[in-house]
């Protein structure tokens, strides 16, 4: 439900971490975390209304999924699709989520200035 | 073509408030709990029976879309509460909560509510500068809402169940409930409560005690 929040401000943070002219910013990654309450299809939706909307119709958003990554207590790490399931390794479940509760800007991409 | 790697969150901007804050509380030994649960899930009521009930100092922050219903009820228990409406808003940011607490006497308070709007998703992704999430169900909503939202309660300290006046009535299955919930956070702290029966509450209220008394020794 907040994905067109996030979207803003991941635009915002693009342009202003691009250090040129908006027009020519073409791409912009992001990482999407399992756990993040953030859901892909909507944040590619609301990217791509933002990015309009900013005139940067040319900016393509490329928006990754990525799993959970936990750390058990038994030392194990691994990732996961279901946090519900135990521990490969022990059975258990005295985990710490490490990877996966965020929404994180990973880079911009800028076309070289011409002449 | 150049790429500026980033790898910053997107939730940096909120998170630097939400550090402001978290500073604020604990310079005036204020104990924070961010209250997250579904619309009707008793999360006022819970604040309301306590607030009757246990003896602390308390001022509470309620989110809510529209209205300041909820606000009313818990300064009808004689609490400073303010309502922070957010007008279509799904969840409750930092910066709200840092200027809803220039209007609270902070050095007067053990304990601060932040009531979160109702909602399973969007307001566990925003640090307000909490000591602790207290997530709310309630058992009329299913077992299964551990499993359904485990976002949520891969954060939560806290969990109440309850409503439990209900459970002759509906085919909720509590065992799995807690299981769940421990398993998304094996220390996460389980309280099951009547809000409406007043059933349920003193272990939560240890709880209240122990987290005053562990906050005026220091840290350890």
């Amino acid at each position: 439900m907040h994905e067109l929040s996030l979207s803003e401000e991941i635009v915002r943070a693009a342009i202003s971490a691009s250090h040129a002219d908006k027009s020519r910013i073409t791409a912009i990654g992001v990482r999407v975390g399992a756990l993040s309450a953030a859901n892909v299809s909507s944040l590619e939706f609301c990217l791509r209304l933002v990015l309009d909307q900013y005139d940067m119709q040319r900016t393509e958003a490329r928006v990754t999924p990525v799993p959970a990554r936990v750390e058990c207590a038994c030392g194990q790490r691994y990732q996961t699709d279901d946090i519900f399931a135990a521990c490969p390794a022990c059975g258990g479940y005295m985990r710490e989520v490490t990877e996966g509760k965020d929404v994180t800007i990973e880079y911009v991409e800028v076309e070289d200035e011409e002449g | 073509m150049k790429r500026v790697n980033l790898r910053r969150s997107v939730q940096e901007s909120n998170d630097a408030v939400a550090a402001r804050n978290r500073e604020t509380f604990a310079r005036n030994g204020v104990y924070v709990m961010n209250i997250i649960g579904s619309p009707g899930c008793g999360k006022t009521s819970i604040l309301e029976y306590t607030a009757r009930h246990f003896d602390g100092r308390f001022a509470a922050i309620i989110g809510d879309v529209k209205t300041t219903l909820d606000a009313e009820r818990i300064a009808a228990c004689g609490v400073e509460a303010h309502a922070i409406e957010t007008g279509g808003g799904c969840h409750l940011n930092a910066a709200q909560i840092a200027s809803a607490i220039g209007k609270l006497p902070l050095a007067e308070l053990d304990f601060l509510f932040i009531e979160n709007v109702g909602n399973l998703v969007c307001p566990s992704a925003f640090d307000l500068g909490e000591n602790i999430k207290v997530a709310v169900l309630s058992v009329p909503e299913g077992d299964e809402k551990v499993r359904k939202y485990p976002d949520l309660f891969v954060r939560a300290d806290v969990l109440f169940i309850n409503k439990t006046d209900l459970l002759e009535h509906c085919a909720y299955d509590i065992d799995r409930v807690k299981a769940d919930a421990r398993k998304a956070r094996a220390g996460v702290r389980i309280f099951t409560t009547s809000a409406s029966g007043g059933t349920g509450f003193e272990p939560w209220f240890e709880f209240l005690r122990g987290t005053r008394e562990r906050a005026v020794a220091g840290p350890q």
